[in-house]
């Protein structure tokens, strides 16, 4: 459900994003793999924009396997991108938190200052890197650098007409959302595009 | 039953050869027009009187009725470039890879060799694997042809250290319909420094005289003075190149990186527009009675665009197109 309004809002910030390409990675095209250099030079850029970050650290508890968790921006990232996660030195595993209070339905883990939430709508540029590979768009944003803004007074509203409404037959029914709404970015040096290709 | 069939007609001026969108509220199956302007030529240059095509096809397929030369018979013809391309809208879209061997010209607008690349002018066009020019490859340019298997791109490649080789191409849909929001960022090709300074993107911007924009210029593109600042917009020249009132007379000279070091991994310059109906705006003729401060417009859609090789008007002035669009209820393919 409201699929429509995530794709809107994802369409709008890689079109108006600044864009980093990864240059840490291995696999010898531009941008290169995601790496933990790039994701740290990303995280600092924020930093020095003075963005603010979305979620306040975990401090680390007794509990065996898990590690504390740093304060941290959102990465939306493609779930095609999971592998490249698990094989990071830095990564930690969402399961591997120090509790469970806050995580997120898609995320993914954490990477120093950053919290990975994937996705299979994120968008890839289908073999538009420098050597002709899918390029994956990771979206860094740190908390309030856009926003959605409904419109009218409404958030989106679900409208169902029953079969019987729909046809003499009354053989189909018919499910729709209707919303409006508005894209604005408050912020733009809170906003990257981390470009990056997949270690092959 | 055809209670959820969707179709939709209506009527165009066209001039020859420059391709329609015609903006749909969904991606039709099939699509059709008729020329009424040529209906019934005997020209000598055969002018295509109707076409159809199927989103399901390959793009730029079109099958064609025109008249043969100098003969108001018809022939019926299947074209297989500057047909019909049908879009969804919103996500990115691209077309097929074309070539693995084409080739980039050093000069001071830089020529890409792809034969039968298919493109028009003003495609937006991907070029990558271009080796020994890799400081070009993986971005979009708006293209024009300068012949079917030539077109450039606006890259002042002459410095280069060498010419290209093993180009390849694909054509990316979101520009073409125009992109996914107004206004959108864009990639440098070039700046020329003053006490005002030019620049020039490698797609067509769309931006507007007031225009609010910022600039990233990573460090191996020279000028890192420009990185980070911010100005208006005073003059639009071409559609690809704009006058900022940014005083840039002391700045370093932008230039591109080599080739090795871009294989190395590069974050190409940019310009990032502020959003906001009172920085300018160039979307769709709308009505925008409300401002809403930094906001952008979302301006793709589904559709098709009528390709050059379905739009003749021998006649002048200008043909009239009427067009047919059609999703049905029910579609059953048993091949």
């Amino acid at each position: 459900m409201r699929q429509a309004e995530d794709i809107i809002l994802r369409d709008y910030l890689m079109s108006v994003a600044s864009v980093y390409n990864c240059v840490g990675g291995t696999n010898g095209d531009n941008p290169t793999d995601l790496t933990v250099r790039d994701l740290s030079a990303v995280a600092a850029s924020l930093d020095t924009a003075n963005a603010f970050k979305f979620l306040s650290g975990k401090i680390g508890e007794d509990r065996f396997g898990s590690s504390p968790i740093r304060s941290a921006y959102f990465l939306l990232c493609s779930t095609e991108l999971q592998p490249t996660f698990d094989g990071m030195d830095e990564f930690t595993s969402s399961w591997n938190y120090p509790n469970q209070s806050d995580v997120i339905l898609s995320e993914y883990g954490s990477v120093l200052n950053f919290r990975i939430l994937t996705s299979s709508e994120s968008a890839v540029e289908v073999g538009t890197s420098m050597n002709g590979n899918d390029v994956f768009d990771n979206l860094a944003v740190a908390r309030e650098s856009y926003a959605h803004i409904d419109q009218d007074g409404y958030s989106s509203q679900l409208i169902y007409r029953p079969p019987i409404f729909s046809g003499p037959l009354a053989l189909n029914g018919t499910l729709g959302v209707k919303f409006a709404q508005a894209q604005a970015v408050l912020q733009s040096t809170w906003l990257r595009n981390v470009r990056c290709t997949q270690l092959v | 039953m055809t209670e959820y069939s969707k179709i939709s007609e209506g009527v165009l001026t066209a001039t020859a050869a420059t391709p329609v969108f015609v903006r749909l509220p969904y991606r039709p199956l099939s699509f059709e027009i008729w020329n009424t302007t040529e209906w019934g030529s005997s020209n000598a240059t055969p002018q295509v009187q109707y076409g159809l095509g199927f989103s399901d096809e390959a793009a730029n397929r079109a099958y064609i009725t025109r008249n043969a030369a100098n003969d108001n018979n018809v022939e019926n013809v299947i074209l297989t470039s500057g047909g019909f391309r049908f879009f969804s809208g919103g996500s990115p879209a691209f077309g097929p890879t074309v070539s693995a061997a084409g080739a980039v010209n050093q000069a001071a607008t830089a020529q890409v060799t792809i034969t039968s690349h298919g493109f028009v002018t003003g495609d937006t066009v991907w070029l990558f694997g271009t080796t020994g020019m890799l400081q070009i490859a993986g971005i979009p340019y708006t293209v024009t042809v300068t012949g079917a298997n030539t077109f450039t791109i606006p890259v002042d490649s002459s410095g280069f250290a060498a010419a290209a080789t093993a180009a390849q191409a694909k054509l990316w849909f979101p520009l073409a319909v125009p992109n996914l929001v107004e206004p959108y960022q864009t990639y440098i090709t070039a700046i020329t420094t003053g006490t005002t300074t030019t620049v020039t993107t490698s797609v067509d911007h769309a931006y507007v005289v007031g225009q609010q924009v910022s600039f990233v210029l990573p460090e191996e593109w020279g000028m890192t003075q420009l990185n980070g600042l911010t100005g208006f917009i005073t003059t639009v020249g071409a559609a690809n190149t704009f006058v900022v009132d940014i005083d840039s007379s002391a700045f370093t000279a932008f230039a591109y990186p080599t080739s090795a070091v871009a294989a190395a991994g590069v974050t190409f310059p940019q310009v990032i527009p502020v959003g906001d109906l009172n920085f300018g705006f160039s979307g769709p003729v709308i009505s925008e009675p409300i401002t809403i401060p930094g906001a952008f417009s979302y301006t793709t859609s589904p559709g098709v665009i009528i390709g050059a090789s379905l739009l003749t008007n021998v006649s002048g002035g200008g043909a009239t197109i009427r067009w047919r669009a059609e999703y049905p209820d029910q579609f059953t393919d048993d091949r």
